[in-house]
Formats: structure tokens, C-alpha cells, sequence
């Protein structure tokens, strides 16, 4: 353990020792530190005709801290240069905050006598009090005999309202990964033989737009000069090759699922992670058609058409597509399923295979990351920074699928480990607990393949007393889904009626409403999302045996229409919607988030600006700024495991924000700046 | 694990710079000025009604000076909507005028909605002043004058001047001066030396919702013969010159009571449009109507409504709640033209299938919000005599 103690201000230039162990300088001699207290005391509801009052808001003051100072110095002269130095960096705070963050900010640094952890607080102003009289000693003894000192000068410091682990403006990143199981099989962020989670700080974690269970069952490797595939490589050790080496013009890799297999279904993304890179060849990608494969307009992190540099850099990274209306099975070795694959279509003199390494291909089908518990730390909700990449982006033969809108939401998973915002309106892929009734058809559009056509009428999701208690609490409904291939609908209207039982057969509704209905053709939008407001699943029904049942109708005056998720967005804990400040100017036209572009939602390290958010080029710089739509920084709990999630959503114009592409995929970093109401300890 | 979960109980505002093309684009989500007017908040207000919709918000800002006189300078017209923290609209509407107090000075701009670039003036001519009395020709209005300029900074506002009885060059020098000194917002100034009474730069910024630019534009219409009070309601939006409103009338509801489709003189689209809310429908039953989010314009008949709130008196915590399921309304998200319910008021009392009979039901005719937690809710009971009043041709909407 360190035995030291700090005490000092600074702008990271120049600092002002506050607790000096030498003959000279500041030295606090008296200090009580205070907490932060609540404006106002807070707001209470206080009705004269009932007991008790009940605390309906708190927020934090400034923490204002009162030192008792005293100052040696070896001259007079001296003795006001150190005021002087110390004013010079009081001003610059204030400078800071008056200025709206055009100067540098000024922090103290505290950390107590054996205290394993420094921590940090933003200065928001300082005053003086009185000092000593000047004519006489301390302040003007005779240079010859000693010291000169003023003793007992008061400092009071107004500091932000919280302690932070890190200097202001600086975060930490959280180490974050994902996995799932399937068909007996690993996937995401993993070990593949151990299933453990591989938490990683590179840009190695996707999100998707949906919500789905389906991955890999088959992947193999064709080789043209010999007419034979591999084994699957789903059983082989890693790190093994993608293409036969060398790659030559025929050789396929194909990555499918069985239809045969439980949960089984269309994807529209394929992650890789690339130990050895490839070199010298071009491929395309293709999709079965059912007796035949066609090109798809493919999006990749390696290029925007995956064509000439495919798997040529180590590291993660991912191809996506828009799923399409349609998406039927083939046979491919023998296998019955979806299929996609990746073809060698040219090779130049040297041409070298690509190796998968460390994890197996997978699909990219969570919409959230995971903050484990011990991640964040504090005791008051830590401030956040968030990157979101686009990986899907958007071509002139990729709508859609580059983000215009980003929602994010924040929920502690101690609510419930098994809460997903996403439940698929289909008979297949929901968590267990859920039960969906309706009647089906295949879809490639949608999540899982299947949804519920408009001439059916109505389906509904009912939910176990188990899973319905991880539901408790604040949401904005959407349903998702899309006018059927080629087909012009008129007022395609969704409503949803959610309602409590104590029995599957005994429900009442608590909620019923009908969004605004929407028109057009299919294959001119990219996934549609409906509005279904706001409703509150109520905490006192916590300890009570209830089920919950969401029922989803859907109708149209003319044409054919499907839709395949509800979505109940949580808005209690954090929930922000981001979105490109777009001008109605149409020369101006509309900022999305393309690839090579990131959205970073930062309330980190610009203290001035409580959330900032905008758009950046990743070789350029900032892009665009986005308007964020929230009643806070963004923040992670400090404490337990979180789930932060987000949704993506593509409007063509300021008026028209329905469209949501499954196809779009995002890969994310976090960062933190966890926050403590008084001492830090080793924490 | 201990639960404690922070909740973003709260709102945000955001202002635009509308968007305007003079006589055929005003989209007030323009060019976003800022997502984060709340952090500058020291007091906020506003109000529903269930005639007009989003009725009125004002805010306090405590601004540096550069960003206040931006926002004195330019501020007038820009859209201002505040969202909840499930990112609902829970108010939307322009700034129509504009407070500013710094140091000594005291100034005001506005309020928009005097501003007059298109005008003309109803008048009653004098064809023949050589007789006694001269003789009067019917009320005609003059030709229409427009200023370009002011209506590319402010979308186009109409004003229809009463000349009385003059000649012809006298109601066209009325109507020139009028435009001149109108098609610009006035400000006035006041200096306070008072020793102490000095301001740090603040901006108040008091808003309307968009019913008010109903009131900007004259309707006529020369079709004769009847039409449904619907279909005229429709009409009357449809005609707004600036293309200000939504034209999804998804929100207004069907009432098949015909009406005259012809409308003279000149009213404004406001008086119509009261007028007609004012009849109700065949059964006398009461209309309510407003502009809300996305200015969509919403008209439903009230009885119609089942009762959405609850308010216990007894309870300690003072809130509004859904009768449905009692979660809590946060009092930001209360409505008008809604029927509240008080369950322990008079308890035991019996209940009347009719809610006018019963004092326990409130008809929400407004709710103004006060940050942080401020609530207050206007209530009335409901009746038929005034629609059936207002067929008739007596009284109507205030």
C-alpha cells in the first residue's frame, strides 16, 4: 500500500501543490470535505392528507470544499508569487466555464494518507479569504532571520458534483465481448473450446440490428482442382485456412445452416476474424437462390465491395448484406439450408489462402454488449463514451442500411438476465419463456426468416411468470417488418394491446393502441418500424404470479404487408436517440453514418458539454453533428451487469423516420469515467 | 444485489432554425440550433389545452452574452420541442416572442405573430361623395401587397385590415403603411440605472403552439352548398399558405354533420375553424381540437373518451395516474382533453353512467406544467346546450 497523500491543483501543465512536504509552498492544515447535497434538498410530493412524503427528484449540487491553507515562503516576493500561481489557474478554471470549454480545464487531485486510488474533481471556481495583515510578521519578517508565511488562509473551492477515478476528460475503456451457444457450438467473442468469454478493447464486437439465435451449423472449404469439399470447419482446430492454399480461380468457401436443425434460418452477416491475411486473389460473394447462387451487393470491413481485398488484413472483421425479400434453402455437400459463399474469381502470380484464427466465422445477432459487474465502479453512476462504427454501410446497391438514427438504451441485467427488447414475431428464435401464436411465413427479410402476414390478421407473445418479472418497468414499443415484395400498400396499420393475467387464458389489457399508418411499395423501403408509444409494466406487480401478453395486429387497406419484431425499448434507467442534424435543405441532403464513418456519443472528455455527439471520419475527422435527443449524460450504472442496446434506424427524410434495416451492423468501443461521492479507497 | 438504478426522470429541449420556402415550405425542423436548451433551463413551463392543443411554454435561459443575443436576434420563429426521457414529444411549438435582460438594459422582441407580410384591407368604398349622403358600395377587399423579404425569415403572415368606409387610394395607403410598419418584428428597449438592478445576460423565451398560425391566414371559400364538418375542418388546414401543418388527418375523427361549405368576409382559418368545432355533431355531443407533435392537427368528440387518469387525494404521493394499471403519469406527460378520475373523492357515492353527473370525473380542459414537478390540472363538466347553441347561431368558442 502507498503511504502518500495528495493534495494539488492543475491544468496538466502546471500544478499548485496544496499539501507541500518541503520548507515552502501551500500546506492545507484543516479541511472537512464535504459531500454534494441535493438541490433544493431534492423534490418531495408531500400531501397534507396522507402520511409521510415521498422523494420524487434529486439531483447533485456542486461539492463545495472549504480549505484552511498555510504558506511559507522563503521572501515576501515569493510568498505572492505562489498566490499568484494559484490564482493564475482559479482564473483559468472559471475561464473554462464562462468561455463554454474554448480554454483548458482545471482539476484537483486528492488522494488520502494510504489511500490506494488518486481521485479527481473538476474546479469550477475558487475563492480567497482574507490574508494577513501585510506589514508586519509573518507575512513581512526580515528575509534575513527565515520564513515568511501567511498562516490560515481560507481556499473554498467550488468542484463538480462528483469525484471521478480518472483525470477530467479522460476515460477508461471497458473490455466488452459477446457469445452465444448453438447447436452445441461457441460463437462471438469466445473460446470456442471452453466457451468462456474472450473480453477484448479492440474493435472486435459487433451489434446487430435485430435479434436472432441462429449461426454457423456448416462451414466448408471447396476446393475447384480437385472437385472435393472439406471437412466441416466447424469441428476443425483453429487456426485453419479460409480458401485451399493457394487459393485458386473456383475455390469456394461456403457458410450455411441447416434447415433441419432447431432455431435454424436466414442471416445477413458473417464475422471473421483473420490471424493470417490472404493476397493475390479477387472473389465475389453469392447467395443460394434455390438451384442457383447470385451475387449480392456485399459490404465489408476490408472494402466496400469485397472484392479485390478480401481477408487481406489481420484482425477482425465482418461482410454484410440486405437480406432480401426472399431467402430459400440449397444443398451444398449434401447439407439442406441457407447458404452463402465467398468465390475466387481471379488470381494474380502469388496468390496466398487467409486464416481464420482464434474463434469460428460468426453471425453478428445481438444488439447489445454485455458490462460485466466490477467493470465500472463508483458509487454514483459512472459518465460513458460510446463509439458505434457502421460496417454495413450504404452503396447506391446497399440501401438502407447505413444509419441516419441510433437509439441506445441502458438496463441492468439483475432485472433480468433473460430481458431482450427484441422478441421475434415468429414461431422460432425467443427466449425461453416465450411462447408465440400466430400464423407464420417465410420471410428473408426478417430476423429469423419468418413473420406474421398481414392477412393473418394478429398473432400474440405471452410470456411465462418468470420471464414476465425481468419485464418490469418503462418502454417505447416499435413492431418491425416490411411491405411484401414488389406489392403497393396502402395504411398498413399496426396495434398493440399488452395486457397482465394471472393465467394463460385470463389477460387484461392495461394497453391498446394503433401507430400512424404507413404506405408504400415493397422493395422501395428496407425494413419499416411503427411507433407504438410509451406504457409502463408496473414495478408493484414485482412480487405478484403474472403472465404478460403482447398482442400484435396488423391490417391494411390495400396490399400485402409482414411484420416480424416487437421491440420494447427500455426507457427507466438510460435511453437516448441520436440522429443526423439534418437540414430540410435537400441540396444539403441527409448526413448518415457510412462506413468509414463513427458516431461517438461522449459525455467523457468534454466536461463543458454534459453529451455531445457527432459523426467522424475515420480518416478525415469530424463529419457531421448529430442531435441527441436525452434527459442526461450518457452513464453506466456502477454498480452489477449491464446491457447496453441499441437500435439503428434509416428515415429518408426529417418527417419520415420508419425505416429499420435488419441488415445493418455496427462494431462498438466503450469507455467510462466512473464517479464517487467521497473517498475512493481501492476501488 | 441492491437495485439502484438511475433514472432519467426528466426533460430535453431541443430549437431549430425552420426551414422556409414563402408560400409553400415551412418545415420548422430546419437546421437544429441546439439539442441541449435544457442545460441553460432555469425555469420552464408549459400548456395543453383541449382547444388548441400545445397551447403555450415559456423558459428562462441563463445564456453568455454572445449566445443571448443570438438567440434575441434570431430567436423569434424557432421551433422549440421538448422530449421526454422515452423520447416522446411532450411539447412542440415557436418562439413568438422574446425576452432579454442584461446589465441595465431590458429589451423585447416580437411577439411573431404581429408581424404582417402579406395584407390587405376590407373596405367599404365611396363611389359618389358629390351627394348627402354619399353613396357606399359593398365591402370589397383591396388587391393583395407582400413583402418577399420578411416572409423568407418568417414564413408568410397574412393580415386582413377593417378601412371602414373610404375611397380607394385611402384603403390602399392604409394597407401600404400597415405593411411597412408590420412586416418586421418590433422591439422595444428600457434602460433601469438603478444602483443594484443590473441583469446577468437572461433570454426569456415565450412560446405558442402552431394553432396560432391559424390565425394568420384569412379562409374563404365560394363553393355554396354543404359539406361535413370533417371534410370542412380538412379544408380549412389544407388552405394554410405556408404548408406549415401535417396533411395526415388520420387524427380527425368523422363527424358527417353538414355544414356551409361557403365562407366570405374573410375570417381568419382560426374563427372557422372554432366555429366549427364549436357545433359538435348530430347528437350535440362536445368536440375538442389541436395542433400537436409533428404539427399534426387532432379532432375527436370528448364524451367518446374513455377515462385515461386517476388522481388519489389521499395519497402521499400526490401523482397522476393511469386508471388502467396506476402507473405513474410524470406530471410533464399529463394531457388535456382527457377525463380524470378521483376514486377517493366522495367514496361511496353511487356512479353515474353519466360523467357530467358525477363530480368525480374531471374533463381535462387544460394542464399547464411547471418544472421540475409542478402540476395543474383545469377541469369542466360537459354539456350539449352549446353545440346545440351554436347550430343555432348563438355563442360559440371563446
Amino acid at each position: 500500500m502507498t503511504c502518500w497523500e495528495v493534495l494539488r491543483i492543475t491544468n496538466g501543465t502546471d500544478t499548485v501543490n496544496l499539501r507541500s512536504s518541503g520548507d515552502t509552498g501551500y500546506i492545507c492544515c484543516a479541511w472537512r470535505p464535504s459531500f454534494a447535497a441535493l438541490k433544493d434538498g431534492g423534490v418531495w410530493l408531500d400531501s397534507p392528507l396522507a402520511d409521510g412524503r415521498r422523494l420524487a427528484m434529486a439531483y447533485y449540487q456542486n461539492m463545495v470544499q472549504t480549505l484552511t491553507l498555510q504558506l511559507n515562503a522563503y521572501t515576501t516576493d515569493d510568498l505572492y508569487h505562489y498566490i499568484q500561481d494559484l490564482e493564475r489557474l482559479l482564473i483559468q478554471a472559471r475561464n473554462y466555464w464562462k468561455s463554454g470549454g474554448v480554454s483548458d480545464f482545471v482539476w484537483l487531485e486528492m488522494q488520502g494518507r494510504c489511500e490506494s486510488e488518486m481521485r479527481y474533481a473538476l474546479v469550477k471556481n475558487g475563492r480567497w479569504g482574507d490574508t494577513p495583515f501585510p506589514f508586519d510578521a509573518p507575512v513581512a519578517q526580515d528575509e534575513q532571520t527565515g520564513l515568511v508565511a501567511m498562516p490560515d488562509i481560507e481556499l473554498v473551492l467550488e468542484l463538480g458534483p462528483a469525484w471521478t477515478e480518472n483525470q477530467p476528460g479522460v476515460g477508461t475503456q471497458i473490455p466488452i465481448g459477446t457469445a452465444v451457444e448453438f447447436n452445441s457450438q461457441y460463437f462471438g467473442n469466445v473460446n470456442p473450446s471452453t466457451g468462456e468469454v474472450v473480453r477484448t478493447t479492440d474493435p472486435d464486437v459487433y451489434l446487430a440490428n435485430y435479434r436472432a439465435d441462429v449461426q454457423p451449423t456448416h462451414i466448408f472449404r471447396y476446393d475447384a482442382s480437385t472437385g472435393t469439399y472439406s471437412a466441416n470447419l466447424l469441428g476443425t482446430a483453429l487456426p485453419y485456412n479460409l480458401f485451399p492454399s493457394p487459393p485458386a480461380v473456383g475455390d469456394i468457401l461456403y457458410i450455411g445452416v441447416q434447415s433441419s436443425v432447431a432455431d435454424g434460418g436466414p442471416f445477413s452477416n458473417v464475422v471473421f476474424n483473420i490471424g493470417t491475411a490472404g493476397s493475390d486473389y479477387d472473389v465475389q460473394v453469392e447467395v443460394g437462390t434455390g438451384g442457383g447462387w447470385t451475387i449480392i451487393g456485399a459490404n465489408s470491413t476490408w472494402s466496400s465491395g469485397f472484392a479485390t481485398d478480401a481477408f487481406i488484413t489481420t484482425g477482425s472483421g465482418v461482410i454484410s448484406w440486405y437480406p432480401g425479400h426472399t431467402r430459400p434453402t440449397d444443398i451444398v455437400n449434401g447439407i439442406t439450408g441457407w447458404w452463402v459463399r465467398i468465390r475466387v474469381t481471379a488470381v494474380g502470380g502469388a496468390p496466398s489462402a487467409p486464416q481464420q484464427a482464434e474463434y469460428h466465422p460468426y453471425f453478428a445477432g445481438w444488439p447489445y454488449i454485455d458490462i460485466e459487474d466490477g467493470d465500472v465502479g463508483g458509487n454514483i453512476p459512472a459518465l460513458a463514451e460510446l463509439i458505434v462504427r457502421n460496417v454495413s454501410g450504404q452503396t447506391s446497391s446497399l440501401p438502407g442500411r447505413a444509419a441516419r438514427v441510433i437509439q441506445l438504451a441502458l438496463r441492468s441485467r439483475s432485472r433480468g438476465e433473460d430481458f431482450t427488447p427484441f422478441l421475434n414475431i415468429a414461431d422460432e428464435q425467443n427466449p425461453s419463456g416465450v411462447t408465440v401464436v400466430g400464423s407464420f411465413a417465410d420471410y428473408g427479410d426478417s430476423p429469423t426468416g419468418r413473420g406474421l402476414a398481414s392477412s393473418a390478421g394478429s398473432a400474440y407473445i405471452q410470456m411465462t411468470p418468470a420471464l414476465a418479472r425481468a419485464y418490469l418497468g418503462r418502454f417505447h414499443a416499435y413492431v418491425r417488418g416490411n411491405f411484401d415484395a414488389g406489392v403497393t400498400v396502402t395504411d398498413a396499420q399496426v396495434r398493440l394491446r399488452v395486457s397482465y393475467g394471472a393465467s394463460a387464458t385470463n389477460f387484461t389489457a392495461f394497453y391498446d393502441v394503433t401507430a400512424d399508418p404507413l404506405s408504400g411499395i415493397g422493395g422501395n423501403v428496407w425494413g419499416l418500424v411503427w411507433d407504438l408509444g410509451q406504457f409502463e409494466i408496473r414495478p408493484c406487480l414485482e412480487n405478484d404470479d403474472f403472465s404478460l401478453q403482447f398482442t400484435v395486429g396488423i391490417f391494411s387497406d390495400s396490399g400485402a404487408f409482414h411484420v416480424h419484431d416487437l421491440i420494447l425499448w427500455p426507457v427507466d434507467e438510460w435511453a437516448a436517440q441520436f440522429q443526423t442534424a439534418y437540414s430540410t435543405d435537400l441540396a444539403i441532403g441527409l448526413s448518415s453514418l457510412t462506413q468509414p464513418h463513427y458516431l461517438d456519443v461522449d459525455s467523457v472528455r468534454c466536461p463543458v458539454q454534459d453529451l455531445r455527439s457527432f459523426s467522424v471520419n475515420e480518416a478525415a475527422g469530424v463529419y457531421s453533428i448529430w442531435q441527441a435527443i436525452a434527459a442526461g449524460p450518457a452513464i453506466l450504472q456502477a454498480e452489477g451487469a449491464q446491457r447496453l442496446y441499441a437500435l439503428s434506424r434509416s428515415p429518408t427524410d426529417v418527417a419520415d423516420p420508419e425505416e429499420s434495416n435488419v441488415g445493418t451492423v455496427h462494431r462498438v468501443s466503450l469507455y467510462k469515467q466512473a464517479r464517487y461521492r467521497g473517498g475512493r479507497g481501492s476501488r | 444485489m441492491t437495485k439502484r438504478f438511475f433514472s432519467t426522470t426528466g426533460l430535453s429541449i431541443q430549437a431549430w432554425d425552420p426551414s422556409i420556402s414563402p408560400g409553400s415550405v415551412y418545415q420548422p425542423l430546419g437546421t437544429l440550433v441546439s439539442d441541449a436548451l435544457h442545460y441553460h433551463v432555469e425555469g420552464y413551463q408549459h400548456k395543453l389545452g383541449s382547444l388548441g392543443g400545445f397551447l403555450t411554454a415559456r423558459l428562462e435561459l441563463r445564456l453568455p452574452a454572445l449566445n443571448a443575443e443570438d438567440w434575441f436576434t434570431a430567436g423569434l420563429g424557432r421551433h422549440i420541442v421538448v422530449y421526454n426521457s422515452g423520447m416522446d414529444i411532450v411539447w412542440a411549438g415557436f418562439v413568438n416572442r422574446i425576452g432579454l435582460g442584461m446589465g441595465a438594459l431590458s429589451a423585447e422582441r416580437g411577439p411573431l405573430l404581429d408581424v404582417a407580410n402579406r395584407a390587405s384591407v376590407m373596405y367599404a368604398p365611396i363611389l359618389d361623395d358629390s351627394v348627402s349622403p354619399p353613396i357606399i358600395g359593398t365591402t370589397i377587399p383591396t388587391t393583395i401587397v407582400e413583402d418577399t423579404s420578411s416572409q423568407a425569415d418568417y414564413g408568410v403572415l397574412e393580415k386582413v385590415l377593417s378601412g371602414g368606409t373610404c375611397t380607394d387610394e385611402d384603403a390602399e395607403r392604409y394597407r401600404d403603411t400597415f405593411l411597412e410598419e408590420n412586416k418586421y418584428p418590433v422591439t422595444s428597449e428600457s434602460l433601469n440605472l438603478s444602483p443594484g438592478d443590473a441583469k446577468e445576460p437572461q433570454i426569456s423565451l415565450e412560446c405558442e403552439g402552431y394553432h396560432r398560425w391559424f390565425e394568420v391566414y384569412p379562409y374563404e371559400d365560394a363553393t355554396t352548398g354543404s359539406t361535413s364538418v370533417h371534410d370542412k375542418i380538412e379544408n380549412v388546414i389544407t388552405a394554410d399558405p405556408n404548408g406549415l401543418f401535417s396533411t395526415d388527418y388520420g387524427d380527425i375523427a368523422a363527424n358527417a354533420y353538414l355544414t356551409p361549405e361557403q365562407e366570405q368576409d374573410m375570417p381568419t382559418a382560426w374563427a372557422v375553424l372554432k366555429s366549427l368545432v364549436a357545433l359538435g355533431d348530430a347528437s350535440d355531443k362536445r368536440y375538442s381540437f389541436g395542433i400537436y407533435a409533428d404539427q399534426k392537427a387532432r379532432y375527436r368528440a370528448i364524451e367518446d373518451l374513455d377515462e385515461l387518469y386517476n388522481h388519489r387525494l389521499t395519497s402521499e404521493g400526490q401523482q397522476v395516474t393511469l386508471k388502467k394499471d396506476q402507473s405513474v403519469v410524470f406530471p410533464w406527460d399529463v394531457r388535456a382533453d382527457e377525463w380524470m378520475f378521483l376514486p377517493d373523492f366522495l367514496p361511496g357515492r353511487t356512479v353515474y353512467s353519466e360523467r357530467r353527473r358525477d363530480p368525480r370525473y374531471i374533463y381535462i380542459e387544460s394542464v399547464t406544467y411547471t418544472a421540475p414537478y409542478g402540476l395543474a390540472v383545469n377541469g369542466q363538466h360537459i354539456s350539449t346546450l352549446p353545440q346545440l347553441l351554436a347550430k343555432a347561431g348563438l355563442g360559440g368558442m371563446a
